[in-house]
């Protein structure tokens, strides 16, 4: 369900702060997940699956912005179900969390059901939603905000 | 939810032709809320680039009038599915919008009252203290059968929004007897509601608001409480109704649903996850939400069924909801003509492909309507016999 829009002043106040982020977000659409999967071929990552709208996204994301500091190896892609006209909303929350590296798309098709159920066909779209992927691309779906711990024991496990 | 303005059908057809407003009204227009009042006059609230309006139609929606604009400037509304503007219309045609406006360090409920019959609004006025948190309010508001009015929101004042997460924000409320005179004071009822689900309320054969709402309860289950109110406030502590045990540490984004019927039956439906039970359930109550019937599942799991309401009118109750099936949106509807007691198989009332708001159900003197938004269609209102 997208916002109405949000007010003009707003938005360009967190434009001009973005400028300072390097990586773009990505419009995920029809067809995004399988390109995630395939860039990572071979390889363990998380996708986590958040929201502006979600504090308990919010209070995670700070979690994962300190594990990524310990772990800088860790593969983290986010994809945001906000509409990608809130780009700049999304840019300014991962730049201040120092995560404007991070591989972040998203939503960017009129009817966001799809997206989700391209996602997940047996997901209700409950935030935050994060799958854990292992080498072989054999996932585990997990809702609500993850413990930092459930992540370290994740890696320590997927480890080559 | 963004979608073309468009005019309403009174029936199972849909007029599609372009709104006469939208010239004045921007193409980026949904309507948050339909509600019918006094001599069966439908009232729809529009939100439009951070604006509020509202029209009405005395045909079902074949015409509407020239929308009325509530608040002068564009603010950040808070027009989604589960944190939306709400409208109210007393007996005497008074008209009620309350509606929360997100900053990026608060959100604050405002209410706008017309004594005009809906051709003028008073400026919005705040009847919340800020919250916190930018976002989540979930206003709901109800006038009791005596012209009281009651609004309530979730509000994160008195303890911050991280704590909120984890233990449930506040339900607050402000109640006053037409005409308002002074700036409404609020109130806190309890701690402890799921701060990202919408709240539902209705009045009881006594006239007083029960409000049926996800609750936090210890160890983060999200299942469902309920509370009575009184213009003095709580009416006893609020009581635990539903029992699906979901653990989760999560925005579950799927208020519940309630309607109280003329003979003083609670219908509830609801939404879990939860360790018990899955997916949409229904259920009624004859001692005033103290004991309910069995949970009835509701629709099909394989199709994600969600995002139900329920309406009672005399003998009869509906329920509607939405399923996707990989490709389309659908809204289906089960029926009951004694009292919830035994309900027809589900049927689908309308679909679409396009991106779609939450179906509600609401009443005139004689019919029930679905009133339902799509980008595809825009706003229609179908009845469902």
């Amino acid at each position: 369900m997208r916002n109405v829009k949000p007010l003009l002043a707003f938005g360009l106040v967190l434009t001009c702060c973005a400028n300072l982020a390097a990586a773009d977000q990505r419009p995920f659409k029809t067809g995004s997940l399988s390109e995630i999967v395939a860039t990572q071929e071979g390889k363990p990552f998380l996708l986590n699956v958040w929201s502006l709208t979600c504090s308990a996204c919010r209070a995670e994301m700070n979690m994962l912005a300190e594990l990524r500091k310990e772990y800088p190896d860790f593969s983290l892609v986010l994809v945001a179900t906000d509409d990608i006209a809130r780009s700049a909303e999304v840019q300014a929350f991962l730049l201040e969390r120092g995560l404007a590296q991070v591989e972040s798309w998203m939503f960017a098709d009129p009817n966001p059901q799809r997206l989700r159920y391209e996602i997940d066909s047996g997901w209700y779209g409950e935030l935050p939603r994060s799958y854990f992927y292992d080498a072989r691309h054999e996932r585990i779906g997990v809702s609500g905000a993850l413990k930092s711990e459930q992540i370290q024991a994740w890696l320590q496990a997927t480890r080559p | 939810m963004v979608v073309l303005l468009s005019l309403l059908s009174g029936c199972e057809t849909v007029a599609t032709r372009p709104a006469a407003h939208r010239g004045e009204i921007s193409a980026d227009a949904a309507v948050a809320a339909a509600i019918f009042g006094p001599g069966d006059r439908l009232w729809r609230l529009i939100a439009a680039d951070g604006r509020l309006y509202v029209d009405t139609s005395d045909d079902h929606g074949a015409s509407f009038t020239r929308p009325v604009p509530l608040n002068a400037d564009a603010e950040r509304v808070l027009a989604q599915a589960e944190d939306r503007p709400v409208i109210a219309v007393d007996a005497q045609e008074r008209v009620y919008v309350l509606y929360a406006v997100g900053t990026p360090g608060a959100a604050t409920s405002y209410l706008s009252v017309s004594n005009t019959g809906g051709r003028s609004f008073q400026a919005p006025v705040p009847v919340s203290d800020p919250a916190k948190a930018s976002g989540h309010t979930q206003d709901v508001m109800i006038v009791a059968r005596s012209g009281r009015i009651y609004a309530f929101w979730n509000d994160d004042v008195h303890m911050g929004s991280a704590r909120a997460e984890k233990q449930g924000a506040g339900l607050y409320f402000a109640t006053a007897v037409a005409p308002l005179v002074a700036r409404l004071s609020n109130r806190k009822l309890t701690d402890g509601m799921c701060n990202c689900c919408r709240i539902a309320v209705d009045v009881g054969i006594d006239d007083l608001p029960v409000v049926f709402g996800r609750f936090v309860f210890p160890g983060s289950i999200r299942d469902h409480g309920m509370l009575k109110v009184s213009p003095a406030g709580l009416v006893g502590p609020p009581w635990r109704v539903t029992d699906d045990d979901w653990r989760i540490e999560a925005c579950p984004m799927h208020g519940p649903a309630l309607s109280v019927a003329p003979d003083g039956r609670y219908h509830a439906a609801w939404f879990t996850q939860g360790r018990r039970r899955q997916g949409l359930f229904y259920a009624h109550s004859d001692d005033q939400g103290k004991q309910f019937s069995n949970p009835m599942a509701i629709g099909e799991v394989s199709k994600l069924a969600q995002h139900a309401d329920v309406l009672a009118a005399g003998t009869r109750v509906v329920l509607v909801w939405k399923e996707f099936d990989g490709r389309q949106t659908h809204i289906m509807s089960m029926r009951s003509t004694d009292r919830g007691g035994t309900w027809s198989a589900p049927s689908a009332i309308a679909r679409t492909s396009s991106d779609s708001d939450y179906p509600f159900l609401i009443k005139d003197s004689t019919e029930i309507f679905l009133s339902w938004n799509n980008a595809e269609h825009g706003h229609r209102l179908i009845t469902i016999r």
